[in-house]
């Protein structure tokens, strides 16, 4: 059993209920309710993304995992972004979008993000306050080819924590390709 | 002094490095790997041959490939990477040596740990800090210990008393790409606490490390060290130029004898070396560092492949030496020819990045534009006098019939080529016309068959369609015929669609030869399709691209998929794909996608750019007509521009 299936098995947790105003995720820390509001939209709306590009996934093995850090504020100084790690213990439980793949549809829900070690993440997206904006303004059949541009102008940062092998077996070649991602090496 | 040489004084006026003369201010720079050797570090017969080629290229310098320093196999970026870990290593390092001395030039080998981009037998890679990939080809990265770091310093001190020892006059590391000293230096993989992290000081300390180590080790033998003067990564977190130029000024002040200025790491987010970038465009980065550091030497050469410029930037003071690779991989003779005043004989690189696309493959490399590259071992791809001389016709005069031609013709063969087309060059003629990255690039190609034939005295008849009727009047005169007629839409296989005789071929809308609206479908998203798209684009019309595969580009080189998807995007062309054209209106094109349903796109033009057939009517036709009939190019199968030069090449080199 990969890793990736092997994870399918406990990643039953539900997701956050949509009701604003309520923030129920543990080890996240209390958001102002305007901002909870701003979170539940947000699994909302790549919740509709995912659905609306489901051919996409369709590929996608169980607990197949990518996470998406967008939260205003956190790339300080402009870009700096590759203190994450350094950046995600200072915040102690950073709000992350998780995209799960589970019974053939990518569910989405929000998680303290636990560091590049323990997140059990495959992918990663980090976006900064220019993409967050764009993101969020952006509609549901839109915003995939959004992100692809966001990553291609530097503003969504991607992180990769599976080898190529093991990303094709989980699905993800149809998905990395419609992003426009190098699959190898990318020298140009 | 060879005229050429009068030309191009400030490239060939003899230099120095350290205590060594060299005869011009060429470097030849240890781009990348060759992955021909063994899986286990031991140099092959194969990269020896290659090797004695690269040293003969006529450069005052010569730096061999990068070889990994650690017999864990940290260090190493590719399958097949030599290793220099170890004396057992030493013979073949001893031969390359005397390769280069015999060339005359000052011979250099690089040590290379791929850091970020190493262990790719190992499973994990090492780095400062655990920074994840962006690249899913690389492996998962380990922190770098201090004991560890201390391991790597003695290894490359190792490394480079052992290349010393074969022979070599001087070493070189780099900081290129993301490899491991680069990743020190970055802030972007540099995330430490202690001494080795933080500022830039802290940052440049395992450099520096590093510089003295090899110093020490070496102290009669220059030390090169390449540097980025940009990682193009600032947007992630990386470093700018200005603090690129701050740890230049360390190596300085550590006594480094040469920086050689690069520019971007494998997984920037924008091109370096690319076709897509202008010649001459990193040429400040170079600039900067001379004159910052007026008394170190500086070499530089990224995106850089006309030995014109290269003189002109020395003379004015921008760098001391030119470092060139990729376009003397295209033409080994480069150098030569220039000092010849035959720079019109010239092969450019036309930046296809075929060889690097290959090494993340983990295949050896190859060129586009030589196909003996990687085979000089192979007595196939040796250009020898025929043994018997022959009268040769060939027809078409696309690539692959030019370089049949040209390759046969330098062997003392007989030839002529045909070709109903008024002008040489086939089908890649329109290809470059319609190209958004460099027009230029594409058309240096075509240029030079022109010069080729004519220098080679090969007759061309343009204008000139080959028919069997033709044949049988001239059959008698040749004694082998070549068809290398292209391929073209294979306009039989669109039959079923109804209203198919509606679409425009994408080989005459890339001509210019008919005209078109500014609602346009493209079906077939392949190279042609994308490139007759992106043209049509470029000029305001509205275009959408259906492919019954998966995804688009599914024949376009990988190196290169991403700048087609980039301008995809930017150009707002749209992209149906699993979907089959049905039928063709006056309104536009219907449409079925693979999981049903139908919709109609509306067009005022709808053009086929797929599927392709090789023209191999000849062919069949000559067969009995006379002695010796081959095909080559895309009149075998269409493919595209590699497999016609290759196969027109190994074909001319056999008749």
């Amino acid at each position: 059993m990969t890793e990736i299936a092997a994870r399918a098995k406990f990643a039953a947790t539900p997701g956050i209920a949509a009701t604003p105003g309520v923030v129920a995720t543990p080890g996240i820390p209390a958001m102002p309710v305007q901002a909870a509001a701003d979170a539940q939209s947000d699994v909302a709306h790549w919740q509709a993304v995912f659905d609306a590009s489901a051919a996409l996934f369709a590929e996608l093995a169980d607990g197949a995992r990518m996470g998406l850090i967008a939260q205003p504020g956190f790339a300080p100084a402009g870009r700096r972004l590759a203190g994450l790690d350094a950046a995600a213990a200072k915040c102690a439980g950073l709000p992350m979008l998780a995209f799960e793949a589970t019974a053939g549809r990518v569910g989405v829900r929000r998680e303290p993000f636990a560091g590049f070690g323990g997140a059990r993440l495959d992918l990663l997206f980090v976006a900064d306050e220019e993409a967050r904006a764009e993101l969020a303004a952006t509609p549901v059949d839109a915003t995939l080819r959004a992100m692809k541009r966001l990553i291609r102008r530097g503003n969504v940062m991607f992180f990769v924590f599976r080898t190529r092998h093991e990303l094709q077996e989980a699905g993800y070649e149809d998905f990395l390709d419609s992003l426009g991602l190098a699959f190898l090496g990318a020298c140009r | 002094m060879k005229p050429g040489e009068r030309k191009l004084p400030e490239l060939f006026r003899p230099g120095r490095i350290g205590k060594f003369a060299t005869k011009n201010m060429i470097k030849y720079g240890a781009c990348c790997v060759s992955n021909y050797n063994t899986r286990d570090g031991f140099i092959s017969r194969r990269e020896l041959a290659r090797t004695k080629v690269i040293a003969g290229t006529g450069c005052g310098i010569i730096t061999n490939q990068g070889a990994y320093p650690d017999p864990l196999g940290e260090g190493k970026a590719y399958f097949r990477q030599i290793a220099i870990y170890d004396d057992k290593f030493l013979p073949q390092f001893e031969e390359i040596a005397g390769y280069i001395h015999d060339a005359g030039a000052v011979a250099i080998q690089q040590i290379l740990h791929a850091g970020r981009y190493g262990g790719i037998d190992l499973g994990y890679c090492l780095q400062p800090s655990i920074v994840p990939q962006t690249l899913p080809h690389f492996r998962p990265p380990r922190e770098i210990t201090k004991e560890q770091i201390g391991a790597v310093v003695r290894q490359h001190a190792d490394a480079a008393r052992r290349a010393v020892k074969a022979g070599f006059d001087g070493t070189e590391v780099t900081s290129f790409m993301g490899y491991l000293l680069a990743t020190f230096n970055s802030r972007f993989t540099n995330q430490r606490t202690d001494e080795y992290g933080g500022s830039v000081e802290n940052r440049g300390r395992f450099m520096r490390e590093l510089i003295t180590a090899i110093k020490e080790a070496t102290p009669d033998n220059p030390l090169i060290v390449r540097l980025n003067g940009a990682e193009l990564m600032d947007r992630w977190g990386g470093n700018t130029e200005d603090e690129c130029f701050e740890l230049m000024q360390q190596a300085v002040d550590c006594g480094v004898d040469m920086i050689s200025v690069t520019v971007g790491w494998q997984e920037a987010p924008e091109s370096s070396i690319g076709r897509d970038i202008a010649p001459g465009h990193w040429n400040y980065l170079a600039a900067r560092a001379k004159k910052l550091f007026p008394d170190t030497l500086i070499a530089f050469g990224n995106r850089l492949p006309d030995p014109v410029m290269a003189n002109e930037c020395i003379h004015k003071g921008e760098f001391d030496f030119w470092e060139v690779c990729r376009p003397l991989l295209a033409d080994p003779e480069l150098v030569h020819k220039a000092a010849e005043d035959r720079l019109d004989e010239v092969r450019r690189c036309v930046g296809s990045l075929n060889c690097l696309s290959r090494l993340f493959r983990d295949l050896p490399y190859t060129c586009t534009m030589n196909p003996a590259l990687g085979h000089e071992v192979e007595p196939e791809y040796q250009v020898k006098p025929a043994a018997v001389k022959k009268k040769i016709m060939v027809v078409g005069a696309g690539p692959a019939g030019l370089e049949c031609a040209i390759t046969a013709a330098k062997r003392g063969h007989d030839v002529i080529v045909f070709d109903r087309a008024e002008r040489i060059g086939g089908n890649l003629v329109a290809y470059a016309a319609n190209d958004l990255a460099r027009v230029d690039d594409l058309m240096s190609i075509v240029r030079h068959y022109e010069v080729m034939t004519k220098k080679l005295g090969i007759e061309v008849r343009l204008g000139t369609e080959v028919t069997p009727k033709l044949m049988r009047s001239v059959l008698h005169q040749y004694d082998v015929a070549v068809v290398a007629t292209g391929a073209s839409i294979d306009r039989e296989r669109l039959q079923p669609i109804e209203g198919a005789e509606r679409m425009l071929d994408a080989i005459d809308v890339a001509h210019g030869r008919v005209p078109t609206g500014r609602e346009i479908v493209v079906v077939g998203g392949g190279k042609i399709g994308l490139v007759v798209a992106e043209a049509l684009a470029h000029k305001g019309a509205k275009v959408t691209i259906v492919e019954r595969d998966k995804r688009i580009a599914g024949d376009v080189m990988p190196s290169f998929k991403w700048r087609h998807s980039a301008w995809v995007d930017e150009l707002g062309i749209e992209t149906v794909t699993q979907a089959r054209v049905v039928k063709v209106t006056a309104q536009g094109v219907h449409v079925v996608a693979e999981r049903g349903g139908e919709h109609v796109i509306p067009a005022d033009t709808v053009i086929a750019a797929a599927p392709r057939r090789p023209n191999q009517g000849l062919f069949h036709e000559f067969e009995w007509m006379v002695d010796e009939l081959h095909g080559c190019g895309d009149a075998l199968v269409p493919r595209g521009l590699d497999a016609a030069i290759h196969e027109g090449f190994r074909l001319g080199a056999r008749i």
